[in-house]
């Protein structure tokens, strides 16, 4: 399997505080690794650093062997789609203006956008929901529809900041339901997750990052139960 | 069972708010300073400051001006009365001026009445106004030679508005952009009527008595058709706006906008139709009301300086003419750079062409009130070259335009833009403004210079197409 996404020797530091250091891993086409590790340990900050969000002082990130972030930014961010782990949806705009927002921004055909919008609103149960703003939607519909959003394109990379946050059991079936389709498609997924039980079955290998630094790195199935900070000083 | 103490509760906001602040502040300090750098520093800043305002006669260079100050202040107490309030009104338009955020505002979910922390709120401005003004007026007296009492009545004037406009401003904030508006521009009116009439005492007066009158009536409706949830947004985005901070962190504090006149028209609801234009649009305007304060300072101030500069010297006008134009085609490609930093567009892919497109007519648009003053100008010395001089000024806007929004688009690409020779072209070529004072014909060259923005345009396309 060739190589989707390549991260060698990331460093993000404000100052002389390092949040990321020396991160180096690969991630192969169509496999999912899961960042794993406890609150600050550095994984939000390593999904806005592969997105662009966070600058970063050094290291490369190159998507397809070609798309280095550094040096072709614009066609980088093509290849990804990202869900933060609060939606980040504008109080300007209705859930079906997201949509459209996102199919334009990823120059998706009218009817093909159309047909996956009907199909994942129907599947996350958002129906009569679509011409309403973020404001008149709750906590979880709100995740939904940035979760809706980024499934819409196809994408070789799916950065996801704790997929299952604030959707209810349905939703969170569903939600593995297409991932599995997109994984068998050829995505290549990075998570997030303290829910590691959810994400076992999906995840073929772990990161496991404290303060900043890859603690363990291998096989899903190899992954013991994280232990806590204390315990492991 | 007695009742719990809001004033209590308001203070462990208030105090716990300031120790937050410090604490990030004592951070920002130790990321950025060493205690070494910061003890050679003080002492340097000590020095100059002693050798300007102790040992020198520094003070004593400058008492023409003070003088002329004190005359002014003395000669237009009744106009500069008059314009006092106005800023109140104008700050009404993004500013509650009660700064209840969403902890003050929770106060009102306990046991604790939202009216009285209001209360308080209000009377803690007022009494941190009053020390700052006394402390700001006995540092004028001690370091000028303006005469003590008349600055004291300034400021004992500029603390009574301050807490006379309290409520006019707290309601206005809450009323319709056009009822604003009309308050605005009617007071406007009035001061400009007053001033060519001579009659600023009486129209100060008049103004002074609709504000008590105004708060008269208010003080009963106070609390009624409150939009507590853009209050909280505003004052939220206003305590914890942090610039260097936010320089330092590379973080931008951005208001959290949840309410938007605009967003309960049904239209407003309806799906895109599917194109670029029609979505960027959107975001367009949401972008430019998120920053409309800058937005209008930039742009008002721009006119502003081209409207007072003709008082001064032709050449001075021009010389502003060129700095507007450089000025403005930068901050036109900064807010455009800046809509990929905000909202979800920061997560997507950027067809920042298509962006660039649509902004477009908006940036014209925008330097229209620059350009006005400008047409003014020309025809007051109107002459056949003045044609050419206008379009002089406009192709230098397209071409400065055009280079530094080429420059945005590189930066957006992460492409790390080196000083070319079509941006030292574009700025040297607004020399040409000033030269066409001494040397009208100059004025020709404008059209050499839209054969070279074309040119520009036309390679921007070719080089879109091969992309």
């Amino acid at each position: 399997m060739s190589n989707l996404l390549v991260v060698n020797n990331l460093e993000v530091a404000i100052k002389e505080n390092k949040l990321l250091d020396n991160i180096t891993f690969t991630l192969s086409q169509g496999s999912v690794i899961a960042l794993v590790g406890h609150n600050g340990a550095g994984k939000s900050t390593l999904m806005k650093t592969i997105m662009g969000i966070q600058e970063k002082n050094n290291g490369e990130i190159i998507i397809e062997e070609k798309y280095n972030q550094d040096t072709s930014f614009l066609e980088y961010k093509k290849k990804i789609a990202f869900i933060p782990e609060e939606p980040l949806l504008m109080s300007e705009l209705t859930a079906m203006q997201h949509f459209q927002l996102y199919g334009k921004s990823y120059q998706m055909e009218k009817s093909e956008l159309q047909r996956r919008i009907d199909r994942y609103v129907e599947g996350f149960e958002l129906q009569g929901k679509l011409n309403e703003y973020p404001e008149s939607l709750s906590k979880g519909m709100r995740q939904k529809v940035q979760t809706i959003c980024a499934m819409l394109p196809d994408v070789p990379l799916l950065l996801i900041d704790e997929p299952f946050m604030g959707l209810d059991i349905y939703a969170v079936d569903y939600f593995e339901e297409i991932l599995r389709e997109k994984i068998a498609a050829g995505t290549s997924i990075l998570l997030t997750t303290h829910q590691l039980k959810r994400v076992k079955d999906i995840a073929d290998q772990f990161i496991m990052l404290q303060e900043g630094k890859i603690l363990h790195k291998g096989l899903i199935a190899e992954f013991e139960t994280i232990k806590r900070r204390s315990e492991e000083r | 069972m007695s009742h719990p103490s809001s004033w209590q509760a308001y203070w462990l906001i208030r105090s716990n708010r300031f120790r937050k602040k410090r604490a990030i502040k004592k951070q920002l300090v130790q990321l950025s300073f060493d205690k070494t750098t910061t003890f050679y520093s003080l002492i340097v800043g000590g020095y100059v400051f002693a050798s300007i305002f102790i040992f020198n006669d520094f003070m004593r260079q400058f008492e023409d001006y003070f003088i002329f100050i004190e005359q002014q202040m003395v000669e237009r107490f009744w106009l500069i009365l008059t314009i006092v309030p106005i800023r109140y009104v104008f700050k009404s338009f993004r500013n509650p001026g009660v700064l209840i955020t969403s902890s003050e505002y929770q106060l009102g979910m306990l046991p604790h009445s939202i009216k009285k922390i209001a209360y308080l709120v209000a009377i803690e401005k007022w009494i941190v106004q009053l020390i700052l003004y006394l402390v700001i007026s006995t540092l004028i007296i001690l370091i000028t030679p303006i005469d003590a009492q008349l600055i004291w009545i300034y400021f004992l004037l500029f603390w009574i508005i301050e807490v006379l406009m309290t409520i006019p401003q707290w309601k206005l904030f809450q009323a319709h952009l056009m009822v604003k508006l009309g308050i605005f521009l009617s007071l406007i009116i009035l001061d400009i009527v007053g001033t060519m009439v001579e009659q600023s005492k009486l129209i100060s007066i008049v103004i002074l008595s609709m504000v008590i009158i105004a708060n008269f009536l208010l003080r009963k409706k106070l609390f009624f058709h409150i939009h507590w949830g853009r209050v909280t947004e505003v004052n939220n985005y206003l305590v914890w706006s942090m610039p260097l901070i936010s320089k330092a962190t590379k973080t931008k504090f951005r208001r959290e906008r949840k309410y938007s006149i605009f967003q309960n028209r049904a239209s407003r609801k309806r799906p895109f139709a599917y194109t670029d234009v029609a979505i960027h649009k959107r975001l367009w305007l949401q972008h430019f009301r998120e920053n409309i304060e800058l937005i209008l300072q930039v742009i008002g101030g721009l006119f502003l300086a081209i409207v007072i500069l003709p008082f001064i010297h032709d050449i001075v006008v021009l010389i502003g003419s060129a700095i507007s134009i450089h000025v403005y085609t930068s901050f036109v490609a900064s807010m455009f750079m800046d809509r990929f930093h905000s909202g979800i567009v920061q997560v997507l892919p950027w067809d920042v062409n298509s962006f660039r497109n649509t902004m477009k007519h908006w940036s014209v648009l925008g330097f229209i009130p620059v350009m006005v003053p400008i047409i003014i100008y020309s025809i007051v010395h109107f002459s056949w070259w003045s044609v050419g001089f206008l379009f002089l000024i406009f192709t230098l806007f397209v071409m400065n335009l055009t280079v530094k929004m080429d420059n945005a688009v590189d930066l957006l690409d992460k492409k790390i833009s080196q000083l070319s020779i079509k941006d030292v072209l574009a700025f040297l070529s607004l020399s040409l403004i000033v030269l066409c004072e001494s040397q009208p014909f100059i004025s020709l060259v404008s059209i050499i210079l839209l054969a070279y923005v074309l040119y520009l345009n036309k390679n921007a396309k070719r080089r879109k197409h091969v992309g």
